[in-house]
């Protein structure tokens, strides 16, 4: 009787759904009924920030702290000065974006400098930070659900990621492409040449979406090998199952270097789409969002007036008031946003500006050595701008 | 009169050779045509696997070769001289049992030698037991370089004395337990108690150690995620193990419980009445908003709720613990494990209130063990059905309660019945732990897989599985030898 | 609990606080109210979750927001590719195709692993039981190391170690029976049904019951004479025989495959029309004969250069079928596939091959639609109901065979080598399960051993073996979900992607488990009934 039960609810179940698969919607636009769905939660949230106000009749400073509050902001602020660390997704095994060298434990890479901007803003302390590990598949549920405050993961910012998942980007820190590698010796040297071949990419990024897009474009017919996490792919690729290896172009330049053969290999001169990369929070906190936006400025806007780690202590007493604003010295820019108004300094003290950030990493001192292209300044050339701090 | 010599024994037929062997070929070579034919056939095959191994390798194939018909030889001779030779009994019994079984073994032995050169000229000759280089065999190196990733994972290298302080602990307490029930089992019979507290309090104790507590004290914590390797294997298994084994019981005695059930005007009362509630406030308002079938059958759902409540009252009478249980039971084990995972890793998140953080790693444990305990579940529930009603029976005559009568009379004899099933079923978890590599743990399985990753050691894919398939065997082996024990110290089978 | 009946209580009414029925019910509405306050939290922070991520969640098509549109965002394009397709798939499809591509993916890995590992596990399972010591010590210690090995690391080990370290396309390993092994995958030789198996069918149907015809009467006659009348042999042969005949008059009589070629070639005017396009290589290689001594003289670009253009539809049965009839001649060959069949006729008009193969109706319409339609001939060609189409080297690739991806090879190999090891063991427990004494009855009765065997020991063991057998088939069928790990596109991986790029997790979840339990009812509803079949008639 049991099992007979069992066998009549699944089977009415799936008979459902096997209608629903074969039925057509018929779209009649109409007004929505009751029972809507609760969308957002608006808060008003305190937090305390830390002034310093001078001292009555002496020339010196104290430090006080003053509750600052602000409406439309979720509470990811103050949990996470309350938490006393930030939670970052990142990646483990990106070399020179997001990379856990297994032997020290530590994370070194482009994002993880950014990871660490936000804490130093935050605390003061770089470290103050941790890095949580994502995978292609693990890094969207972990930033909606809550586990982790910002992702910094070399995430392409799309319209559906911006809408339906529900996340809002911060500013683009590294613009790239998506390219294709292949070996010297095939020949190839258009995706043309891959017409009745295989291409190992990576499950659940843009680059598989990208990868159908353009192929079926150009009306070129080949085999995806999807495989679950980037060290699968770029091994199967090594080994010879797949003709072509695709992902963002910067991330090609720093598989190759973990290649049997790097020489051997080939990235083409074709650029599939437009990937530009940078970091994302979930939607319902308008001023975490700006917080992590406005520390992404802050290392542009840097590089921008000249100044860097080594002389940020000498700018504080520049005569720019440009300058003195963005570090905080006049003006309290930074308590709007929960932060102390000399955030932009700790930022630059503590990890550099953008350009630090970028030689620090993909420089001309690293195997990576990646030309700045798009990712320099707009007064050299490249996308980078930032509002003014005023 | 001729003297009573030994010569007793009357003078043996003389057979001729050939027809003795023609008779023999008759019975057990050619008796019937599908014999024949399946005989040639394999003489066929045996010569056709000679060839291919003499091309190869010619010393070894002939020295095989030459010892296979010199066995042949001997075991011939001695059936015909019918003198019992001890060699030619075992040669007969083991490898020369018939035609077929003959030509088998020239076959097994040929390929197996030819595996067993390919394994020892890649695992020993050729071998390099420092980094890679121009050798053609394996990199033992991969190993010895990274064991400590291989054994704790990230677990940080100051700490490791944490690691060593609980594997003591545990040696300890099974050594307490070895001798407690062997040689001073009438002395240390009072320490029985002790030893039990200690073996229930040793998981809480060796989690504190390894996991750390707050960042002041003199244990300063250590991260889930930094656990890795065989430690986190171990980890995940024995928790599993120590969570899913109540658990499973209790669904068992739940799937299988007499208790009365609901009385179905009370389900109908209930059910009816939301049935009733949510159609109104809820489908009829939105029914001319569903455009298709799917939207229609997820807005009929007040529907579907009447449907459970009506197959509930008559498939269970009523009983919620049983259908709960068996609702659970069935739906668990229907699913893989990966999807369970999946859920815990994403799921579980939108579950719990906003705001409550559980690492990854606690909640990939919880997922495998309530996975696992269902499974279990379905195992004590076999031993339990195994009891004779009479136990039952005498338990009632003797006025003990229920839980007396689980704790004293059932559980003890459902739960001795089902050890192979369980020790199966716990053998099975310890490879399943392996899965936690899809969701981004790093066990035995996904710090290999680091391991073989890094620039130095990449692709020494086969070192490095052989590596963890060692300690996987060996691990399952220690689990059964353990169930082995545990079935003759309970005197399965004999009493 | 106390059984005794209720009319042999005592009279004094029990106070319900202490009558057992009364708490047990109690205890059972306090067990009811418990789990449904847990599920309706764990409802209720399910739904806060979901909706914090945003109102598209629950997108309807009229652009409100409404929980019966939960699963709505199943109907926009996929926009991924998927690398197996046993059934049409277009990125512009929707996410419900490209769920029922990977729920036929699993189907597929699943039954074809469940008849591989039953096979590989019987016959393990009575090696582990045979006379020869060194076969019995292999079987255990296969089946010792399997089932103490994770599944997972199998899975890897056989794709990265074993599969992907083949050798490339071009140097594939040919262990014989014209299989090629390479790192692209396996290419097996596979028959091919063309059009004129329907006849040929019929003449099946008709062996078919020429067998049981003869086969109840041989078994009449020895019920009547008590004499065995080799009833197999004969019905087998009569049944062989028909089938024969059957197929050599469809194969000579059949008109159904042609080839379109120029009558320039004169290929009309030779006795057949394989005679025809043999003369017409000779005459580009101009040499006297085709055998081998004679090509060995042409160097391999003459060769490359004179071989036979032939264009054929893809995946039509001309191409095994002429290629069959091409080698048999040792006529050197180019096949260019197409499309579809007006892309062949327009590569075939501009001269692009000598000669396009398809079926004679389809290239009487085709010629229909030439510039000169009379100036060219369909030229008949023989056609057997099945081809066997042999995989072979073109270029760079292979063409022709069934071909095996290596993903899929892989979670086969794995899951049915891991399988196996338990269905050894419980093949193993059935047969040891039959009475010694059954088996000695049975040769005291003179039953031979095949008798034996398929009337006594079988039916008993089949009955310990199934019910474990069942469960052993459901576990193959979860652990092809591992397939994410090797790259297969089942079920698993391709719900992942959609996941990934919906972002609707528990939607998808939800779907996956439906799917899956669903799968496994199936399974399961069918070997009980097959169990209830088999279950012993006790007296």
């Amino acid at each position: 009787m049991n099992r007979k039960t069992y066998a009549i609810a699944a089977g009415l179940l799936a008979l459902s759904f096997l209608f629903a698969a074969c039925a057509t919607p018929t779209a009649t636009p109409s007004t929505s009924p009751g029972a809507q769905v609760e969308v957002t939660r608006v808060v008003t949230v305190e937090v305390p920030v830390t002034v310093e106000v001078p001292v009555e009749g002496t020339p010196t400073t104290t430090e006080v702290q003053v509750p600052v509050t602000f409406d439309e902001a979720g509470d990811t602020l103050q949990t996470v000065m309350e938490r006393g660390r930030l939670i970052c997704g990142g990646n483990a095994n990106v070399p020179g974006f997001g990379y856990l060298d297994p032997a020290t434990q530590t994370y070194a890479g482009f994002d993880i400098d950014f990871c660490k901007a936000i804490a130093a803003a935050i605390f003061d302390d770089p470290e103050a930070m941790e890095v949580v590990a994502t995978t292609g598949q693990s890094r969207f549920p972990a930033l909606q659900s809550g586990e982790i405050d910002v992702l910094i993961r070399n995430t392409t910012w799309t319209i559906s990621r911006d809408t339906s998942l529900g996340f809002d980007f911060a500013p683009t820190t590294f613009y790239d492409g998506q390219g294709m590698m292949v070996r010297k010796d095939s020949g190839i040297t258009d995706l043309e040449g891959l017409e009745g071949g295989t291409v190992c990419v990576q499950q659940g990024t843009t680059t598989e979406l990208n990868l159908a897009d353009v192929m079926s474009f150009l009306g070129v017919d080949y085999e995806p090998i999807v495989l679950a996490d980037a060290n699968a792919t770029r091994e199967a690729y090594d080994q010879g199952r797949c003709d072509g290896f695709t992902t963002d172009k910067s991330a090609l330049v720093s598989q190759q270097i973990l290649l049997a053969e790097p020489e051997a290999h080939t990235i083409l001169d074709v650029t599939m789409s437009k990937e530009p990369l940078g970091p994302l929070v979930r939607h319902g906190d308008n001023n975490w969002g700006d917080v992590v936006t406005w520390v992404t400025f802050c290392t542009f806007n840097a590089e921008e007036l000249g100044v860097d780690s080594t002389n940020v202590d000498e700018m504080m007493g520049s005569d720019d008031p440009v300058i003195l604003n963005m570090l905080g010295v006049e003006g309290d820019l930074g308590l709007a946003l929960g932060l102390p108004a000399d955030f932009c300094a700790r930022v630059i003290q503590h990890v550099g500006n953008y350009a630090e950030i970028y030689n620090r990493n993909l420089g001309p001192d690293t195997p990576f050595n990646l030309p700045r292209g798009l990712n320099a300044l707009y007064t050299n050339g490249g996308l980078l701008y930032s509002p003014p701090f005023r | 009169m001729a003297p009573l010599t030994q010569s007793a024994a009357p003078p043996r037929p003389a057979r001729p050779l050939l027809a003795s062997a023609l008779g023999w070929a008759q019975e057990n070579v050619w008796a019937t045509p599908w014999q024949a034919l399946g005989n040639l056939a394999l003489l066929l095959f045996a010569a056709w696997a000679f060839r291919g191994q003499l091309a190869r390798a010619p010393l070894l194939a002939s020295v095989i070769g030459a010892l296979w018909l010199a066995g042949l030889l001997w075991l011939a001779a001695n059936a015909l001289g019918h003198r019992p030779d001890p060699l030619s009994q075992w040669l007969k019994e083991r490898l020369f049992a018939s035609p077929p079984s003959a030509l088998l073994t020239l076959v097994i032995v040929l390929w197996l030698a030819a595996a067993a050169r390919g394994l020892v000229s890649w695992a020993i000759v050729n071998a390099s037991f420092a980094g890679k280089g121009e050798h053609t065999g394996a990199t033992w190196g991969v190993i010895f370089a990274n064991f400590k990733l291989f054994m704790v994972g990230q677990y940080p290298a100051g700490d490791l004395w944490r690691v060593w302080a609980s594997l003591a602990l545990a040696a300890a307490l099974v050594a307490a337990l070895v001798l407690v029930l062997g040689p001073l089992r009438g002395r240390l019979r009072p320490a029985r108690r002790l030893l039990t507290a200690l073996w229930l309090l040793s998981p809480v104790v060796i989690w504190l150690l390894l996991r750390g507590l707050s960042p002041g004290s003199p244990l300063p914590p250590v991260e889930t995620r930094l656990w890795g390797g065989l430690l986190l294997t171990l980890i995940l298994t024995v928790f599993a193990i120590v969570v899913s084994f109540p658990l499973g019981i209790l669904l068992a005695l739940g799937r299988r419980s007499q208790l009365p059930g609901v009385p179905a005007w009370l389900t109908a009362l209930v059910v009816g009445g939301l049935a009733a509630y949510g159609l109104w406030t809820y489908t009829l308002p939105g029914w001319p908003h569903a455009t298709t079938v799917l939207e229609r059958v997820l807005l009929l759902w007040p529907l579907w709720l009447a449907l459970a409540g009506v197959l509930f009252q008559r498939a269970y009478r009523g009983n919620v613990a049983a259908a709960a249980s068996t609702v659970y039971i069935e739906f668990v084990r229907g699913v893989p494990l990966i999807t369970v995972l999946f859920m815990a890793q994403i799921m579980l998140a939108l579950f719990l209130p906003a705001n409550f953080d559980i690492e990854n790693a606690y909640r990939v444990m919880w997922g495998i063990a309530l996975f696992s305990a269902a499974y279990l579940a379905e195992n004590v529930r076999g031993g339990l059905q195994s009891i004779p009603k009479g136990q039952y029976e005498a338990a009632d005559a003797l006025g003990l309660s229920t839980l007396q009568q689980l704790r004293l009379v059932i559980l003890p004899q459902a739960l001795r019945v089902v050890i192979p099933p369980i020790t199966g079923q716990f053998i099975n978890l310890f490879k399943d732990t392996s899965l936690v590599t899809i969701v981004g743990l790093f066990d035995l399985l996904g710090i290999a897989n680091v391991v073989i990753a890094q620039p130095d050691w990449l692709g020494l894919r086969r070192e490095a599985y052989f590596f963890i398939t060692v300690i996987y065997y060996l691990g399952c082996l220690a689990m059964a030898q353990t169930g082995y024990w545990l079935e003759r110290r309970t005197g399965l089978g004999v009493r | 609990m106390p059984m005794g009946p209720d009319r042999l209580r005592s009279t004094a009414a029990i106070p319900f606080w202490r009558d057992v029925r009364v708490l047990g019910v109690l205890a059972q509405i306090a067990l009811a109210i418990a789990l449904v306050a847990g599920t309706a939290w764990l409802g209720r922070n399910l739904l806060a979750g979901i909706s914090r991520l945003g109102s598209a969640q629950f997108l309807c098509a009229d652009g409100s927001s409404h929980l019966r549109c939960l699963f709505n965002f199943m109907n926009l394009p996929a926009s991924f590719d998927i690398g197996e397709l046993p059934i049409d798939y277009e990125t512009t499809d929707n996410y419900w195709r490209a769920l029922q591509v990977g729920l036929l993916n699993t189907i597929k890995v699943s039954v074809t692993g469940i008849l591989l590992a039953t096979l590989l596990g019987a016959f393990t399972g009575i090696a582990v039981l045979s006379n020869n010591w060194l076969l019995r010590s292999l079987a255990h210690g296969y089946i010792d190391i399997i089932r103490n090995t994770p599944l997972l690391v199998q899975l890897f080990f056989l794709y990265y170690g074993v599969i992907l370290a083949l050798p490339a396309v071009s140097d594939s390993l040919r262990p014989g029976l014209g299989i090629y092994l390479s790192q692209r995958g396996i290419a097996l030789p596979w028959p091919v049904f063309t059009g004129s198996m329907l006849p040929w069918l019929a003449f099946l149907l008709l062996a078919l019951i020429q067998f049981q015809v003869l086969w109840l009467i041989l078994g009449q006659r020895e019920q009547a004479t008590g004499r065995p009348t080799n009833r197999l042999a004969w019905a087998g042969l009569s049944a062989l025989a028909v089938a024969a005949a059957g197929w050599f008059l469809v194969a000579g009589f059949n008109d159904n495959q042609a080839v379109l070629v120029s009558r320039g070639a004169r290929v009309g005017q030779a006795r057949s029309t394989l005679e025809g396009l043999e003369a017409l290589v000779l005459d580009r290689l101009r040499i006297a004969s085709l055998s081998p001594a004679d090509l060995e003289q042409v160097g391999p670009e003459a060769l490359q250069e004179a071989a036979l253009k032939v264009c054929v539809v893809e995946g039509s049965p001309s191409e095994p079928n002429l290629a069959r009839l091409l080698r048999a001649r040792n006529i050197p060959f180019h096949m260019e596939d197409f499309d579809r069949a007006d892309q062949a006729t327009a590569a075939y008009a501009e001269g692009e091959c000598d000669v396009f193969a398809a079926p004679r109706v389809v290239l009487a319409g085709e010629r229909g639609t030439l510039e000169n339609p009379a100036g060219h001939l369909l030229a008949g060609v023989s056609e057997l109901p099945v081809v066997l189409s042999l995989p072979s080297l073109e270029g760079l690739n292979l063409a022709g065979g069934a071909r095996l991806t290596p993903e899929f090879a892989a979670l086969l190999f794995g899951l049915v080598l891991y399988t196996a090891a338990f269905i050894a063991e419980i093949v193993r427990a059935g047969i040891l399960a039959v009475h010694r004494g059954q088996s000695e009855a049975a040769r005291a009765l003179g039953l031979t051993e095949g008798q034996r065997l398929q009337l006594v020991v079988l039916p008993q063991a089949l009955r310990v073996i199934i019910p474990p057998l069942t469960s052993q088939y459901l576990n193959l069928a979860k652990n092809s979900s591992l397939a994410i790990a090797v790259g297969f596109p089942d079920l698993v991986a391709v719900t992942n992607t959609i996941m990934n790029q919906s972002g609707r997790a528990v939607q998808v979840i939800i779907l996956v488990m439906l799917a899956y339990l669903s799968l496994s009812l199936a399974i399961s509803a069918l070997l009980n009934w097959y169990n209830r079949k088999m279950a012993l008639v006790e007296r």
